[in-house]
């Protein structure tokens, strides 16, 4: 350590020290105060002309004034104490927590004649970061509770819909037993409108069915363990492009993929993204010919996006918030090319099957249209642990 | 093909059910004779004796077909059950249920049942399903050696 003036001998010195928030105080080897700036009149009540002259043990609480001894006792021999946290009185009783630095004096010979102490009032800091841990801990708590909530209502959601698609199939059933039975054993005898009738029973248990397997395959295909994995995007895409093909009688053209970044995922659960968006894609180009381009992007956060574009139908902004509500269609049924078999059920579950899967992984899926040219729907995957 | 007709044990809760499977049997003129359990217990009374409606003269019957989600005792407990008794270890077992899930039609496999046939909603898949079963454990496959 420097050698330090005299404080009153140099004013600037004395200004720096007298306009510093920490309380600095200067005591003799003996632990008598020598000088006394304005924050430590702030910071523990007495003024200066109080404690000039007085022993500093007065600041210390009863249980500590043996801290005085073992202080002076490393100043005597040259050490400092830095960054002890202690806890110190005020005049008016109240105890600060506070966080000392204590440094040897020296005079011009090299003496130690003193000591330099400079204290700053942690209590309100401390207090702050108590209750901040204390907020943080309750913050954890909430989200590990609703996070289980969630996993629990998702579990259960889940187990709902399997069980009651299953026990919707049985009474369904019997409904198209029964119809077929009616028909066919007393088909004869009954007048043209009760045959009509009965027809439409018929085609109403159908159109049951197809709802109830929808049901059944959303549950099915974003069900069970996310397993995170790189993915082969190029593979994933052109094997649904390959599906959507035959699917329409495999009059596509070539599918343009584009994704030179790494995107991690459950490749199994990402296939049935690619298999919706690209049935999709070609079930509403409308008059166009399906002309779909797979690419990627990245955002601010360096986040690989997946964008699936294509000409078509399109749709406005409204539509694309839409159609991702389960059993949402946003198209009448003679637009889209729905006549096609193998290109989802045409339920509206596509979408909500998709988005859900996105979801799962952490991650987030937005839609963007042109009404009458273009469509594009862009994803991306998250990055740490899966949402399960 | 047997000389007797085929003795199978149909074990199925629903009634409309059974009325179906038993009518497109019957429409497909399959020569069977047929006893009913109305769930698990019935099926394990019927098989391991003491069971008052068991026909004394009534051999262990050539094929059961078991629905899995059943009153009582459960269709995965009977199968267990089947084929962890060496009298019954050989029947063929098949199992037919409104279950379509891979999860349970391999736990099935996995406790040795030899067939897993999901009901068809649609009554035409429903009767083509039924009646194909009927004729190929009944009439095309040998009945397992006494
Ligand atoms: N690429 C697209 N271009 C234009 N409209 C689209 C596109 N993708 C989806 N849509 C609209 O959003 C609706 C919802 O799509 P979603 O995939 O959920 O259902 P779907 O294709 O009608 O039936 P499903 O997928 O269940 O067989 C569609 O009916 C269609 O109106
Ligand atoms: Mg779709």
């Amino acid at each position: 350590m420097k050698p330090v003036p005299e404080f009153a001998d140099d004013a600037w010195l004395a200004a720096i020290i007298d306009s510093s928030e920490d309380a600095i105080i200067s005591k003799t080897t003996e632990g008598i105060v020598t000088s006394w700036n304005r924050s430590a009149e702030r910071v523990f009540g007495y003024s200066a002309g109080e404690m000039l002259g007085k022993p500093l043990l007065v600041l210390f609480p009863p249980e500590r004034v043996g801290e005085e001894e073992r202080i002076l006792e490393r100043i005597r021999t040259g050490l400092r104490v830095e960054h002890f946290e202690t806890e110190r009185v005020r005049k008016d009783g109240h105890r600060i927590l506070v966080s000392v630095t204590v440094s040897p004096i020296r005079n011009a010979a090299g003496q130690i004649v003193g000591a330099s102490k400079i204290a700053r009032d942690i209590t309100e800091n401390r207090r702050l970061q108590a209750s901040l841990r204390l907020l943080n801990a309750e913050l954890e708590q909430r989200v590990m509770d609703r996070t289980r909530e969630l996993e629990f209502a998702n579990r259960e959601m889940e187990a709902f819909a399997t069980a009651v698609s299953h026990d919707l199939r049985a009474p369904l059933r019997a409904l198209s037993g029964f119809t077929q039975a009616l028909q066919e054993d007393f088909g004869d005898h009954l007048p043209a409108d009760a045959s009509t009738f009965v027809q439409q029973i018929a085609t109403a248990g159908q159109r049951m069915e197809t709802l109830i397997n929808g049901l059944l395959d959303l549950s099915r295909n974003t069900r069970g363990r996310l397993e995170r994995a790189p993915l082969a995007l190029a593979a994933l895409a052109q094997t649904s492009w390959r599906t959507v093909a035959r699917a329409t009688g495999g009059d596509l053209p070539a599918c343009e993929v584009n994704c030179p970044w790494p995107m991690d995922g459950d490749p199994r659960m990402v296939g049935i993204i690619f298999d919706n968006l690209l049935s999709n894609a070609v079930k509403y180009a409308g008059d166009l010919p399906p002309r779909v381009r797979i690419y990627q992007s990245r955002d601010d956060s360096q986040r690989v996006w997946l964008h699936v574009h294509n000409q078509g139908l399109g749709f406005d902004a409204h539509q694309a918030q839409e159609m991702f509500k389960p059993f949402t269609r946003v198209h009448a049924l003679d637009e889209g090319r729905r006549d096609l078999p193998g290109l989802g059920l045409g339920l509206g579950l596509g979408l909500a099957t998709v988005k859900r899967i996105v979801e799962r992984h952490g991650g987030k899926i937005e839609a963007t249209g042109v009404p009458g040219l273009s469509a594009e729907l862009r994803f991306h995957l998250g990055t740490g642990a899966p949402l399960s | 093909m047997s000389h007797r007709p085929a003795c199978l044990l149909l074990v199925e809760d629903s009634t409309e059910d059974e009325f179906l499977i038993l009518r497109a049997w019957r429409q497909a003129a399959l020569d069977v004779r047929i006893t009913i359990a109305r769930d698990g217990q019935q099926a394990l009374d019927l098989l391991f004796g003491s069971c008052p409606q068991a026909p004394p003269t009534e051999p262990r019957p050539d094929l059961v077909v078991l629905d899995l989600n059943l009153p009582r005792v459960g269709g995965f407990e009977v199968l267990e059950r089947i084929r962890a008794d060496e009298r019954t270890a050989l029947i063929p077992v098949v199992i037919l249920t409104s279950s379509d899930d891979p999860v349970d039609c391999a736990r099935c496999y996995q406790l040795g049942a030899n067939s897993f046939v999901p009901k068809p909603v649609d009554a035409h898949q429903f009767r083509d399903a039924i009646t194909r079963l009927g004729q190929y454990w009944t009439q095309s496959n040998l009945p397992a050696a006494p």
